[in-house]
């Protein structure tokens, strides 16, 4: 009686199955406590996923950054340049991430169909199309959730910048829903002046000790996972600082840029170190419907400069294996330039850039055509992509979490990674 | 009601063929003591509950909790919060039997139970959606009246359903419809969930790829009642309605097969109907248009409340019925409560149906349901577990074998029935291909009616345009004809007043050519009428043209309700089937749990205390092997010691008894020598020289002879020692041989004591290991089948009520309330002695507090619950909750003592124990045990230099425990 398609099929079921009963980290870790086969938990705080994704706000040209068609009707005044992997060459425009095409690479086959900022940022952003009447969670929130650690007390989602909480999460909870990091902590997280040290101490363990002797009558996962709030608050009010950008050394300041996207940039990597699984990095304004090519020499300017120096310093102090890096937009631009010099919206033919954890580095995953107004080797779609994020950084991408004993698929389930990109 | 019953009977007989009762006995349904209470009236709902409990109870249930725990979970349950300690105190006092029933009646009549009944019934059925069209505050309000009226839950949803927003109706019932934005998937989705407990979201795009039940035909059936609805505001600054448009129907492909359906409207369980078709044209009663809102004649939104307002659906029954168990139980007898399919069955589905049907028999009235539930021994249930799980698991291993051959029973009849609903669906998959080209032709005529209606409503619309214009410029006209008369009879009567004259030539031009602009329009509207009148023939024509097509597609879609409902009902044998699968399944799990726990603690119990034997034989063992090895050794060292001896002796006989025969035989030598030299002396006697030879000779025979002898005598000591040595050296062997020999006895038992130790040792933390997970498991199960009460977070709200009223908030908020009161409208002094009006005015202040701190909740309720417009029954906890309570200004302010607040009475007391109660029983409602009293008294030493802060600190202690948070 059940429908006869992929994510019905019996291995798929044995993937799930095998999913809840072990890997179920994702499923059980939120919102219940700790993970149910200490092994496997194990291997996922070692491993110590994280993931950083760069958005470029507005749809980044895919012709003046990762798939230029230089000399063609289409590909406008900048060249393209080969980068540290043979045969791989991007725009003129991105000189310092040439250098770290090795560690990177591309998807040039992305066709979504779809030429609307809310809506391609949607399915860009949450892996699947819009649908009215249903909610779905960021990646963030899916990563935040899924890659979450007890031994973690921060935020597992962050935007920046940013101010407030964000209402992205969907049935994942508030708990993996954004935050907004504006350099400041977190609220509530400094000792009210009337309660000293030793005093807040003192009643902590008083607290404590209620709740062992209540444990020794019942005890469940979701009592564990309240203890252990304020075990998380107390630490939490340990590293305030990790929010304070202003901790980093002059000199980094000055490699990632002192314009607001190098700072943010730097900002990411304090985040990253300090175990946060999931940051999100916005840069404004490619939205260039008018003088496309002066606005993507300014802007990429920036984006290459603290871009370059991020993948560089992940790869120098160990951590790009265990980071997805991924740049995205809501979609390209088009190929045909417009009478104001400028490129409009284009969810067609474009690209995305990623590298770091198990992205294979150094790879091309499908081909436009000669002037790139068309997909035509192996067509992805964001549904593809947001399989692949969860793929790399170790997900069982065809799981689902168990929320309240109700399953929810972790990604869209008529789709799948692409498996070639992947180690 | 009859048309939905059969498969739930027959779910019901299959698990009460298949059910289990502690006694191990396997009951069947028509065992039941019913028979002769045909005629006398039914115990009391709560004892029927209770006996259900009973008939289909597994595995161990715990003990009825005690006073206070009861006391606690039934105020958090029917007022919202916890009961404040003069309540507590007065219950503890109270020596009256029947105490809880009183309890139970008084709180059913207070205020909080309606003011609670409407935040759980706003939170149920908007999951935090409002505020933007209609104010939560407006909702509940409006909810809390229609619980204080005693309106029927039938009759609120009803209202809810059919409500359109206008401003005649009930804008906050629209708060349904309205806050969701009208949009059609999200209402379909949401409609399932709230009303008849099935989420159907996935199957909006394919048949639900987790559960088998739900189908994309179910999606669609309940999307036709609201897809023609829209949300209608063409002016902002209005509130916005809901219109509705006329035509709209529902086909639906899947996005995995290609297959094309079309569906009328059905309710989940329910059949489709025939509805009534209005001609093309004529199907509204107000023609939507850009700032009219469109009613059509027949309205599906009318009728979905309608059909939910005849009663009779189950599936609408079971939702409400296990919703509200789940208010009361801190779960649904089906959990998640809106995930009722075959695979996940109530644990007592015959329970489920009493209450369903109980509660629609009575007239869908919350508050008697709330009171059975509360008065049933299932309720009031510890939390705690009986210790001893041995007696259960001794019936559960007895049942157990019966049951997995009806599971094996049940599948194959499940197969069956599969086979048969394939059946079903192919012919229905017929009908529906069958069907299509008729519906195209039928399209097609329509079209052209669709286009003549089209036409007819813009000469209609021109025609009324025109008519209006006529009419606009009537009074100008009739004006100014009055003005000509009067002003021409008047310059008849003054005929030479020129001015006069002027004044009527004026008008009179004036007239004219308003009279000819009148004749224009008047033509205008007479010739509008032609082509309205030919519009509207022209659509009479259209409509009869689709009759014959009509008559056609008729039967055809009549067909296909047929071949749906028989469809529908061979599914439902299905469900029926899965779900005593389920069931059985579910039940066999917990058994066998039940039983290798069991069978994990009887072997506990042999290898528990043979452990430390093992361990004690093992050390004994171990040292008897190093007493072996020492004396081992020690005999090693003797036997080479003698061998040594031995040696030494035999080289100094050996070489001793060489030399002794080397003397003896030169001795020999030379007594031969000197007997030949006295012989030959003799013979030559003068020869000096041989004579003194000869002496010579003698002499050294002599010494010769005493060195032999001596040596001999040496051989004789050597060989005597030597035969001592051996004696050692052979006692030496023999000891070292026994030596070794214990030793290696030794070494063998040493080897087996530890390997039985270490094998226990890993049994026994083996076991352990089993017992624990087992357990867990069996405290989750028994929670699920209610046998001991469940342990679930307070909802925000009842948090939030719960902190205000435990930190003595609310009480503060109160008297506040009460002193503004007082001031702005003083009680005369008659008045402060008549108790009643005394008693308003407390009421009064009492609402006044409630309704401040409303807000003070929400802000808690924001970061407690989950996210909007998501179910709100997963806990989760956040390390922004726990800064909030820890170092938010609001928990610091409300315990910083003031008056009688909680602190600030504490405080004052002197005596640790009296301090103990006063907080153990107004934050935990309950009295502390005499551990926790002494822990307090130690707090309160250590703190001695800053008694308030140590109160404040164990006061927030406790607010921030599990036992606080949680439901028990």
């Amino acid at each position: 009686m059940k429908a006869r398609y992929a994510c019905g099929s019996s291995e798929h079921l044995m993937a799930r199955r095998q999913f809840l009963g072990t890997l179920a980290g994702g499923a059980v870790v939120g919102g219940l406590g700790a993970l149910t086969n200490p092994a496997v938990a194990g291997q996922i705080q070692s491993n110590q996923m994280r993931v950083v994704v760069l958005y470029l706000a507005g749809g980044v040209s895919q012709l003046e950054s990762w798939d230029p068609k230089p000399k063609t009707d289409t590909g406008g005044p900048f060249r393209a340049i080969p980068t540290a992997t043979p045969g791989i060459h991007i725009s003129e425009l991105l000189p310092k991430t040439a250098t770290h095409m090795d560690k990177l690479s591309l998807v040039r086959s992305i066709n979504t169909k779809n030429n609307d900022h809310g809506k391609g940022s949607y399915q860009m952003q949450y892996g699947r199309n819009q649908m009215p009447g249903t909610e779905f969670p960021h990646l963030g929130a899916v990563c935040a959730k899924a890659l979450e650690r007890d031994d973690n007390p921060l935020p597992g989602y962050i935007r920046v910048p940013g101010g407030s909480r964000g209402s992205d999460a969907a049935y994942l909870g508030p708990k993996y829903a954004s935050v907004g990091m504006n350099g400041k902590p977190p609220a509530n997280s400094e000792r009210s002046k009337s309660l000293t040290e030793a005093a807040d101490q003192l009643r902590n363990d008083f607290r404590r000790q209620a709740n062992e002797r209540f444990s020794l009558q019942r005890r469940t996962a979701s009592t564990d996972v309240y203890t252990q709030s304020y075990e998380q608050a107390l630490q939490l009010m340990e590293r305030r600082d990790v929010f304070d950008v202003t901790k980093e050394s002059e000199a980094d300041k000055d490699r990632y840029g002192r314009f607001d996207l190098g700072q943010h940039c730097l900002m990411a990597r304090r985040l990253l170190e300090n175990g946060i699984p999931f940051v999100q990095v916005q840069h404004s304004n490619y939205d260039t419907h008018n003088e496309n090519f002066n606005f993507h020499f300014e802007q990429l300017g920036e984006f290459d400069q603290a871009f370059s120096t991020l993948v560089g310093d992940l790869h120098d102090r160990g951590m790009l294996e265990t980071t997805l890096v991924v740049v995205m937009s809501e979609f390209g631009r088009t190929p045909k330039i417009n009478a104001r010099y400028g490129r409009d919206h284009w969810g067609s033919a474009w690209s995305v850039c990623v590298g770091g954890a198990k992205i294979q580095p150094g790879a091309v995953i499908g081909k436009t055509n000669e002037n790139g107004t068309k997909v035509i080797d192996r067509e992805v779609q964001h549904g593809d992509l947001f399989h692949t994020y969860l793929s790399a950084v170790g997900l069982d991408s065809g799981g689902a979490f168990d929320i309240g004993g109700r399953e929810q698929p972790m990604a869209d389930p008529s789709h799948a990674p692409i498996t070639e990109l992947l180690t | 009601m009859n048309r939905f019953a059969r498969p739930i009977v027959a779910c019901a007989v299959l698990i009460a063929g298949s059910a289990v009762s502690l006694t191990g006995k396997v009951a069947h349904a028509d065992d039941a003591p019913a028979t002769a209470a045909l005629n006398a009236p039914p115990p009391p709902l709560h004892q029927r509950i209770d006996q259900l409990v009973e008939k289909h109870a597994v595995g161990p249930r715990a003990e009825t909790a005690d006073d206070l725990t009861f006391l606690r979970r039934v105020y958090l349950d029917l007022t919202g919060r916890v009961p404040s300690v003069a309540d507590a105190r007065a219950f503890l006092a109270d020596k009256s039997p029947n105490k809880r029933q009183a309890a139970v009646d008084r709180l059913l009549a207070s205020p909080d139970l309606t003011r609670n009944l409407a935040r759980v019934f706003d939170v149920m059925l908007m999951e935090r959606r409002g505020g933007k069209h209609v104010k939560t505050e407006d909702l509940r309000a409006w909810l809390q009246k229609s619980f204080e009226a005693d309106r029927s839950y039938l009759d609120i949803v009803t209202t809810l359903l059919a409500a359109d927003g206008s401003p005649d109706d009930n804008r906050a019932a629209a708060a349904f419809y309205l806050e969701r934005d009208v949009e059609p998937n999200l209402l379909t989705r949401e409609v399932g969930r709230m009303f008849y407990g099935v989420d159907l979201q996935c199957a909006q795009c394919h048949d639900h790829p987790l559960i088998d039940d739900y189908l994309q035909g179910d999606y669609y059936g309940l999307h036709a009642f609201v897809n023609r609805m829209s949300l209608f505001q063409p002016d902002k600054k209005k509130p916005a309605e809901i219109a509705e448009s006329a035509t709209g129907s529902t086909n639906f492909k899947s996005v995995f097969t290609d297959r094309d359906a079309v569906t009328g409207p059905r309710l989940p369980g329910g059949a489709e109907f025939t509805e009534p078709a209005f001609a093309t044209g004529d199907e509204y009663a107000t023609r939507p248009d850009k700032n009219v809102r469109g009613i059509p004649k027949y309205s599906r939104r009318q009728k979905l409340a309608e059909l939910v307002g005849t009663g009779g659906n189950e599936y609408f029954d079971r939702n409400i019925a296990n919703r509200l168990w789940a208010v009361m139980l801190g779960r649904g007898l089906v959990h998640p409560v809106d995930q009722h399919h075959s695979d996940n069955p109530a644990t007592n589905p015959e329970l489920l149906e009493l209450l369903a049907s109980e509660f629609a028999a009575n007239g869908y009235r919350v508050r008697p349901l709330l009171r059975e539930i509360a008065l049933s021994q299932v309720y009031q249930r510890s939390y705690r577990l009986p210790a001893d799980l041995a007696p259960s698991a001794e019936v559960a291993k007895n049942v157990l074998p019966d049951l997995k051959v009806k599971l094996v029973a049940e599948e194959q009849a499940t197969d069956v029935a599969i086979e048969k609903t394939d059946a079903a669906l192919e012919k229905l998959d017929e009908l529906l291909a069958a069907a299509k080209p008729v519906r195209d032709a039928f399209n097609k005529v329509n079209a052209a009616a669709v286009e003549a209606a089209k036409k007819r409503d813009a000469a209609v619309k021109a025609l009324t345009d025109k008519q209006n214009a006529a009419k606009a410029k009537q009074p100008t006209f009739t004006t100014v004809q009055t003005a000509l008369q009067q002003a021409s009879a008047a310059a008849k009567l003054i005929a030479d007043d020129k001015e006069l004259a002027a004044a009527v030539a004026t008008l009179q031009k004036k007239y004219d050519a308003l009279a000819a602009e009148k004749k224009k329009l008047d033509d205008a509207v007479t010739a509008a009428k032609k082509p309205t009148d030919d519009a509207q023939a022209a659509l009479v024509k259209a409509q009869e043209a689709t009759k014959p097509e009509r008559a056609k597609l008729d039967p055809a879609e009549e067909g296909i309700r047929q071949a749906r409902a028989a469809f529908v009902a061979a599914k439902e044998a299905v469900h029926a089937h899965r779900r005593a699968k389920a069931l059985m399944r579910r039940r066999i799990e917990f058994l066998e749990t039940l039983v290798a726990l069991a069978e994990a603690e009887q072997r506990l119990k042999s290898v528990r205390p043979a452990l430390p034997v093992a361990v004690a034989e093992a050390t004994r063992a171990e040292a008897a092997l190093s007493a072996a090895k020492k004396t081992m050794t020690e005999a090693d060292a003797t036997f080479a010691q003698a061998t040594k001896t031995l040696q030494t002796v035999t080289a100094q006989l050996t070489q001793t008894q060489a030399s002794a025969t080397q003397m003896i035989n030169a001795a020999q030598l030379v007594k031969v020598s000197r007997e030949n030299a006295q012989a030959a002396a003799v013979k030559l006697a003068s020869d000096e020289q041989l004579a003194a030879a000869a002496k010579t000779l003698a002499a050294r025979e002599a010494t010769f002879a005493a060195s032999a002898k001596q040596l001999t005598e040496s051989v004789a000591v050597l060989t005597k020692q030597r035969d001592a040595a051996q004696t050692t050296a052979n006692a030496a062997t023999t000891r070292k041989q026994s030596a070794t020999q214990t030793f290696q006895t030794a070494e063998a038992a040493a080897k087996a004591a530890i390997v039985k130790r270490d094998s226990l040792q890993s049994e026994q933390s083996k076991l352990e290991v089993a017992a624990d997970e087992n357990s867990e498991k069996i405290i989750q199960q028994a929670s699920s089948h209610f046998n001991i009460a469940v342990l679930e977070a307070l909802t925000p709200e009842q948090l939030g009520w719960s902190l205000l009223e435990a930190t003595g908030q609310l009480n503060r908020q109160v008297a506040s309330e009460l002193a503004k009161l007082n001031k702005a409208k003083p009680l005369s002094e008659a008045d402060q002695k008549d108790a009643a009006k005394v008693a308003q005015r407390n009421n009064e202040a009492y609402a006044a507090a409630v309704k401040t701190l409303e807000k003070t909740v929400a802000s808690v309720a924001n970061l407690y619950s989950a996210q909007k417009g998501q179910p709100q029954d997963a806990f989760f906890a956040t390390v922004d909750q726990a800064l909030y309570l820890a170092n938010g200004s609001t928990l610091t302010g409300w315990l910083n003592p003031s008056g009688d607040n909680l602190t600030g009475r504490t405080q004052k007391l002197e005596d640790a124990g009296a301090l103990a109660d006063e907080l153990y029983l107004s934050i935990l409602t309950r009295q502390p045990t005499a551990e926790e009293t002494a822990s307090v008294q130690n707090y309160l030493q250590q703190r001695a230099d800053d008694r308030p802060a140590a109160v404040r600190e164990l006061a927030w202690a406790l607010l921030t425990s599990v036992e606080f948070r949680f439901h028990h």
